[in-house]
């Protein structure tokens, strides 16, 4: 159900025959671009329809002014899902995810380095403000690369003819974000996106949560046999910490979970769980935790 | 939840519903439309 989701919304973000050489830039230049979507989608892309929402945020605060819009916008996601969006809606998660389904030597991402994202939001937020510079977009962001900068290159080839240090900086980025991808579990995600690390951050308050049963008296209670874990793409033991600062609300931990543990308190995502349970069909092995 | 995150919730609600209100009164829109609208030289590497 994840999967049809994010394809559902990578074809609905991202679906402009950009094409048109009667549009200027080779892009969507309508009034749909006054609408941010939730996630990390570069709105130089030659598909996309709307407007990415950290490039409008920084793009605002270098022009000295506060994006009060995209902060209300940024808050009412996060207050109601948490991180949701990114396990559902981003099409840069779901790249990230079909890359790490390419098999080579796999590495777990030190714990350390899950904050380092939150570096890149605060140079987000200070750099445009005092340097004037929209630093994520600049330096950074992988999805300005693999969206636009190559299409639009390859389509406006005089483009070519102003490639310097940040072009070569950016290329090396997306070259390092790739082997990261297919490395590590959401490398980008857990260790750089400013846009999760905002959402992230009301993942304890947020309307949408996971519980875990705990009770020992009770049946479906949790033994920690880590079958998350292994199964989470985002590499957290759910059973720890429901309200993890990562946690992507995939719901893959309650498909996964042989006792029936973990559950959401939105039904519908416990449905799958239901079905596995009542036909004894829980995939994954259980590892002694 | 329980109260204190529920009072926490609440208020981060208000806050975040009024800077949205506040954004769409400032017309952000057109602000964001005109940034949308046009190729970003900083995301595609040339600046």
């Amino acid at each position: 159900m994840r999967r049809i989701s994010q394809v559902f919304f990578t074809i609905l973000f991202n679906s402009y025959p950009g094409i048109n050489p009667a549009e200027r830039d080779f892009m969507y230049q309508g009034s749909l671009k006054k609408v941010c979507v939730p996630i990390l989608n570069c709105y130089s892309c030659p598909l996309a329809w709307g407007s990415c929402p950290i490039g409008s945020f920084q793009q605002t605060l270098k022009m000295g002014v506060i994006p009060f819009f995209i902060i209300g916008f940024f808050g009412i996601i996060g207050l109601i899902s948490g991180r949701f969006v990114c396990g559902w809606l981003c099409p840069f998660g779901m790249f990230q995810e079909l890359l790490y389904k390419i098999k080579s030597i796999k590495i777990t991402i030190p714990g350390f380095m899950r904050y380092f994202k939150y570096v890149v939001l605060g140079l987000t937020i200070l750099i445009p403000i005092f340097w004037h510079e929209p630093f994520f977009c600049k330096f950074i962001c992988p999805a300005g690369t693999g969206e636009a900068s190559i299409w639009q290159i390859l389509m406006q080839p005089m483009l070519i003819s102003s490639i310097g240090f940040f072009f070569t900086l950016k290329y090396m980025f997306f070259i390092i974000f790739i082997a990261g991808s297919i490395t590590m579990k959401r490398f980008f995600c857990v260790t750089l996106c400013p846009i999760g690390a905002i959402y992230g951050l009301f993942n304890r308050i947020s309307l949408l949560k996971i519980n875990v049963h705990k009770d020992p008296s009770k049946p479906n209670a949790c033994t920690e046999c880590n079958n998350c874990l292994n199964h989470c793409p985002m590499d957290i033991a759910i059973y720890r910490d429901t309200a993890h600062l990562d946690c992507i609300r995939c719901m893959r931990c309650i498909d996964v979970c042989p006792h029936g543990s973990v559950s959401s308190n939105i039904p519908l995502f416990n449905r799958s769980q239901r079905e596995a349970a009542s036909s004894g069909d829980i995939s994954g092995s259980v590892s002694p935790g | 939840m329980n109260k204190k995150k529920v009072v926490i919730f609440t208020i981060l609600s208000i806050i975040f519903i009024a800077l949205t209100v506040i954004g769409i009164v400032n017309n952000d829109f057109l602000l964001i439309e005109q940034f949308g609208k046009f190729l970003c030289l900083d995301c595609i590497g040339i600046s």
